[in-house]
C-alpha cells in the first residue's frame, strides 16, 4: 500500500510541469493516441461485452438481433443447477468437482510456493539463477506438451485417481503464480522487523511464522486467489486429465459449446467473469499486478 | 530447531550482537567456521525448495517421458512398439504436409506477435503514461481478459465472428455486404482470438519498462528543442526496447503452442502443431508421433524462452544503470 502511494505521487510530481506547459497547444498526436487506445481498449473487452448481451436474449439460440430481453436463460441456469428434467445433466457436480480441486490447489500451491519464494529471496546458494527459471519455467512451457506429458507418465504408471492428477497438474501450473506474487511482497517487507525479532531471542522458525508470513500475507493471499482462478479456470492440461466422473467446469462447458452457441453458455460465463472482476479488484488491492508479468 | 544461523544475522551491528548472542549451552548455536554456516546455508535453501521440485519433477519427468516415446516406433496395426530410432522426426522433417504445418504454426506465431506488438505498443505507451483513475481502468482492462476462462473468450469470439453472427448481421443489415464474410473456422478467426489472448502479455512488459524510464531524461529532450515525437523516436522508443523484445518472444512463444484458439475457433480446420499433436494423441493414437512432435514444440518454447531471460535480465541491467 505504502509503494503505490509513493509512486503515485513521484508520477504526479514529474509528469505535471511537462503536461501543464504543453496542456495550451492543439496535441493532434495526443488525440489521434487517445482514439486508438479507446479502440485496442474496445477490442480486449467485445467478447465480454457480446457474452454480456447475449446473456439476456429472449431467443432460443444466439441470433442477432434477438427476440427481445429477458432472464429466461438465467433462469434456466438455475434449473441446471438443481438438475431438473431436462436439462443437461452434470453442471452442479463439475462446479463441485472445480471447486475442490481450486482449492487443494490453491493451499499445496501456496505453501510450496511461499517455501520457494523464501528461499530464492533470502539465500544465496549454488544454482539459484537455475532454480528461479526452473520453477517460472510453467508459465512459458507449452501446457498442451505438460498435458500430453503427464498423460503418457500416467499410462506408464498408473500412480493417483483422476482428481489428484489434476491437482498435480494444476500445481505445477500455479507455483510461478505464488513464486511471483509472494516474491514480490518479500523485496518490499522490511527486514529489519525479521533481524528485531532474532535479536529479541526468537529463533528462525519462529521468527518466519510469527513476523515473515504476516507481514507477506498480502503476496500469499493474492497468490492463492490466482492459483484457485487458473485452476478453476484451466482447460488445457485438464482436457489431457480428465474423466467422465471427475469432469471439471471447463470440459462441462467445451462439451456444449463445441455443439452448439447454447445461451446458457453466456450465463455461466457472465458468473466467470463476475468472478474474475472481484478477484482482478481484490488482487489490485494486495499486489501491484504489473509487477508479476513486467519485472522479473 | 538446529536451523543454521541466517545470513543477515552478519550485518547487526557490535552493538546488536550481545542479544542475538548463543545461550550458554546450546550447541546448536555455537559459532561455526564461515565455510560450515555457508554449507548449512545452502542446506537450507535447498530443502526449502524441495516440496516445489517435487512437483516440478512430475513436469521433468513428463518431457523425459515424451523424449523416450518419441524413439519407439508405430504401426497401423500393431500400434506402438519400444524402439529407439530417430525415425519419427525424419518423418516429420521429410513428410512436406508435417513441415507445411510447423511453417505455418510459426507465420500465424508471427503474424499474431507483429499485430498484438502494433496494438499493444501504444496502448502500453498511454498506460504507463497516465495516472489516477484512467491507469487503473487500463490495467483492469488489460487484466481482466487475461484471467477470465479463455472458453469463455473463445465463446464470445464464436458469437462475434459466426456467419449470423454480431458482425456479420450488422454488415448485411447495413446493407455493406449481401453474404457474411466466412470468418469462423478459418485462420482469420483463430488470428482474432490469438491477438486478444495474448495482448496483456504484450502490454504489461512494455508498460512495466516504459514506467521506468527517467521522465527528465524526456524533458531534457523537449528542453533541447525536440518535438513530441523526436522526443519518442529517439529516446523513449529505444529504451523500451528490452520490454518489447521481453514481450514479443513471450507472445511469440505463447502463440506457437496455443492450443484452445485452433480447438475452438478454428473447429479444427487450422490444422497447427498443438492441434496437429492432438490429433495424433486422441485420434490416430500414434503416441509416438505425438511425442516427436511435442519434443519439436519444446524445443522451439526453449530456444524462444532463452532469449526472453536474456532480454528481461537486459531490461533489468538497463534500468540498474538508471
Amino acid at each position: 500500500m505504502t509503494s503505490r502511494t509513493v509512486t503515485t505521487a513521484a508520477a504526479v510530481e514529474r509528469t505535471s510541469p511537462v503536461r501543464k506547459s504543453r496542456r495550451s497547444r492543439l496535441d493532434f498526436g495526443g488525440v489521434l493516441l487517445r482514439i486508438y487506445v479507446a479502440l485496442v481498449g474496445v477490442f480486449l473487452l467485445s467478447p465480454i461485452f457480446i457474452i454480456f448481451l447475449t446473456s439476456f436474449t429472449a431467443s432460443e439460440s444466439v441470433e442477432f438481433p434477438p427476440r427481445g430481453v429477458s432472464l429466461m436463460w438465467y433462469e434456466r441456469l438455475v434449473d441446471h443447477l438443481a438438475g431438473r428434467s431436462g436439462t443437461k445433466p452434470g453442471l452442479s457436480n463439475s462446479i463441485l468437482v472445480s471447486a475442490q480441486i481450486g482449492l487443494v490447489v490453491a493451499i499445496i500451491a501456496v505453501v510450496v510456493g511461499v517455501l520457494v519464494a523464501y528461499a530464492l529471496h533470502k539465500y544465496v546458494f549454488p544454482g539459484k539463477e537455475v532454480f528461479r527459471n526452473v520453477f517460472l519455467l510453467p508459465l512459458m512451457f507449452p501446457q498442451l506438451v505438460i498435458g500430453v506429458g503427464l498423460l503418457l507418465v500416467f499410462s506408464e504408471y498408473r500412480w493417483f485417481g483422476f482428481f489428484e492428477r489434476l491437482v498435480l497438474g494444476h500445481v505445477i501450473l500455479t507455483i510461478p503464480f505464488v513464486v511471483l506474487t509472494v516474491g514480490a511482497s518479500l523485496e518490499v517487507y522490511e527486514e529489519q522487523l525479521e533481524e528485531a525479532a532474532m535479536g529479541l531471542g526468537a529463533g528462525p522458525v519462529q521468527t518466519f511464522f510469527l513476523v515473515t508470513l504476516p507481514l507477506i500475507r498480502q503476496g500469499i493471499i493474492a497468490g492463492a486467489i490466482f492459483a484457485f482462478v487458473t485452476s478453476f479456470t484451466q482447460f488445457t492440461v485438464t482436457f489431457f486429465l480428465y474423466s467422465g466422473a471427475t469432469k471439471p467446469l471447463p470440459m462441462w462447458v467445451y462439451e456444449i459449446v463445441v455443439m452448439s452457441l447454447d445461451p446458457l453458455l453466456a450465463v455461466i460465463s457472465i458468473l466467470l467473469i463476475a468472478l474474475t472482476v472481484v478477484v482482478v479488484v481484490a488482487l489490485s488491492k494486495l499486489v501491484d499486478v504489473r509487477r508479476l508479468f513486467g519485472g522479473r | 530447531m538446529g536451523l543454521p544461523p541466517i545470513p543477515w544475522e552478519i550485518t547487526l551491528s557490535s552493538e546488536a550482537l550481545p542479544l542475538s548472542s548463543p545461550t550458554p549451552g546450546s550447541p546448536s548455536r555455537r559459532p561455526r567456521s564461515p565455510a560450515t554456516r555457508r554449507a548449512r546455508r545452502w542446506l537450507t535453501a535447498y530443502a526449502l525448495l524441495l516440496p516445489g521440485a517435487f512437483f516440478l519433477a512430475f513436469l521433468v519427468m513428463s518431457v523425459v517421458m515424451l523424449a523416450r516415446f518419441s524413439l519407439n516406433g508405430w504401426d497401423p496395426g500393431l500400434g506402438m512398439y519400444p524402439s529407439l530410432t530417430l525415425s519419427n522426426y525424419g518423418d516429420f522433417i521429410s513428410d512436406s504436409y508435417f513441415r507445411g504445418i510447423f511453417l505455418k504454426t510459426l507465420r500465424l506465431a508471427l503474424v499474431v506477435t507483429l499485430i498484438a506488438l502494433v496494438l499493444g505498443y501504444p496502448y502500453a505507451y498511454f498506460l504507463a503514461m497516465s495516472r489516477g483513475p484512467v491507469r487503473n481502468l487500463l490495467l483492469l482492462i488489460v487484466i481482466v481478459p487475461l484471467l477470465i476462462d479463455v472458453l469463455v473468450r473463445a465463446y464470445g469470439w464464436l458469437i462475434l465472428l459466426g456467419d449470423r453472427g454480431l458482425i456479420n448481421q450488422s454488415l448485411i443489415s447495413l446493407g455493406v455486404r449481401d453474404e457474411p464474410f466466412y470468418m469462423l473456422y478459418t485462420e482469420t478467426s483463430v488470428v482474432i482470438e490469438l491477438i486478444h489472448e495474448i495482448l496483456p502479455f504484450m502490454v504489461l512488459p512494455i508498460a512495466a519498462v516504459l514506467e521506468k524510464i527517467d521522465p527528465s531524461l524526456r524533458e531534457a529532450g523537449q528542453n533541447l528543442g525536440a518535438s513530441k515525437f523526436q522526443t519518442f523516436l529517439r529516446i523513449t522508443l529505444p529504451m523500451s526496447l528490452p520490454g518489447i523484445l521481453a514481450g514479443t518472444l513471450l507472445c511469440f512463444a505463447l502463440s506457437a503452442s496455443a492450443f484452445v484458439a485452433p480447438l475452438v475457433l478454428g473447429g479444427g480446420k487450422v490444422m497447427v502443431m498443438s492441434l496437429l499433436i492432438r490429433t495424433q494423441m486422441s485420434v490416430l493414437l500414434n503416441w509416438p508421433f505425438a511425442a516427436a512432435e511435442s519434443i519439436i514444440l519444446v524445443a522451439l518454447t526453449l530456444i524462444i524462452l532463452y532469449f526472453y531471460i536474456r532480454a528481461s535480465r537486459m531490461g533489468l541491467n538497463w534500468r540498474q544503470r538508471d
